[in-house]
């Protein structure tokens, strides 16, 4: 099911990548999914995974935009260049507009990281931060998971909506 | 949409609460409900504020190459 089938008053759990469509305007689902939350039709949530993922990946979106990093392996190409990641600003605007906007934020317990994370992993063979996010989505009773991963849809215990939309770049 | 609901309240709140209601009029249940949305929306950010920072986030999007995108979209954070 797409985005915009996620119904008003839903409490929704977000990937990293339908924020990151919605920033770049490659979904405007994804764009119309942050309205709906803005405007208070539904709420909708980052668990800490997501918060983290988000952050690093606009950081090295921003150093990108200003020519610090081309190439391969731009973490490790920023991580070498820590004067240029003090000047870095935009990314924390943006990232702290999503607070702004409405959006929740929910840590980690020990619970979901030593016990369930663990058990959705035996279930799904999920990696290790998709399980985070799935046991805090669980753990809140989210009615609906928004991502593009396509690993999330054969989940059960959750409804989990994608952008159906894509514009994405085109592969080399 | 109204739906009744049961709850447990301090006596001396229901009687201010009572008080303030007989003094402006209303039902009690104005006076608390007046009171709750106070209390959810204390510290959430005015609609204008809101809407601004949609249009931070999605209206002015860092200008990257698609090359660049398919990139930050594939990075994988814990690879450093």
């Amino acid at each position: 099911m797409s985005l915009d089938n996620i119904p008003n008053g839903s409490l929704c759990v977000l990937d990293t990548n339908v924020l990151l469509y919605a920033e770049q305007g490659s979904s405007a689902q994804a764009q119309r999914l942050l309205r709906r939350i803005e405007k208070r039709e539904l709420l909708g949530v980052l668990p800490q995974p997501v918060w983290q993922e988000l952050t690093h990946k606009l950081m090295l979106t921003e150093a990108h935009v200003l020519g610090q990093i081309t190439g391969g392996n731009p973490s490790r190409q920023l991580a070498g260049k820590p004067d240029v990641v003090k000047r870095l600003t935009a990314y924390r605007e943006k990232v702290q507009a999503l607070l702004t906007m409405g959006l929740g934020f929910e840590a980690c317990t020990r619970s979901d990281l030593t016990e369930d994370a663990f058990q959705i992993q035996e279930r799904h063979g999920f990696l290790t931060n998709d399980s985070i996010i799935l046991a805090i989505a669980l753990r809140l009773g989210a009615d609906a998971l928004a991502s593009a991963d396509g690993r999330f849809r054969a989940i059960k215990e959750i409804k989990v909506y994608a952008p159906t939309d894509l514009k994405l770049p085109a592969a080399p | 949409m109204k739906r009744k609901v049961g709850t447990l309240i301090e006596d001396e709140v229901m009687r201010l609460a009572k008080r303030r209601a007989a003094e402006e009029g209303r039902p009690m249940s104005d006076v608390i409900q007046d009171a709750l949305i106070r209390y959810l929306h204390a510290g959430a950010a005015h609609p204008k504020e809101r809407e601004a920072a949609y249009n931070l986030f999605c209206n002015n999007p860092f200008k990257l190459t698609p090359k660049q995108f398919r990139q930050v979209l594939e990075e994988d954070a814990w690879d450093v």
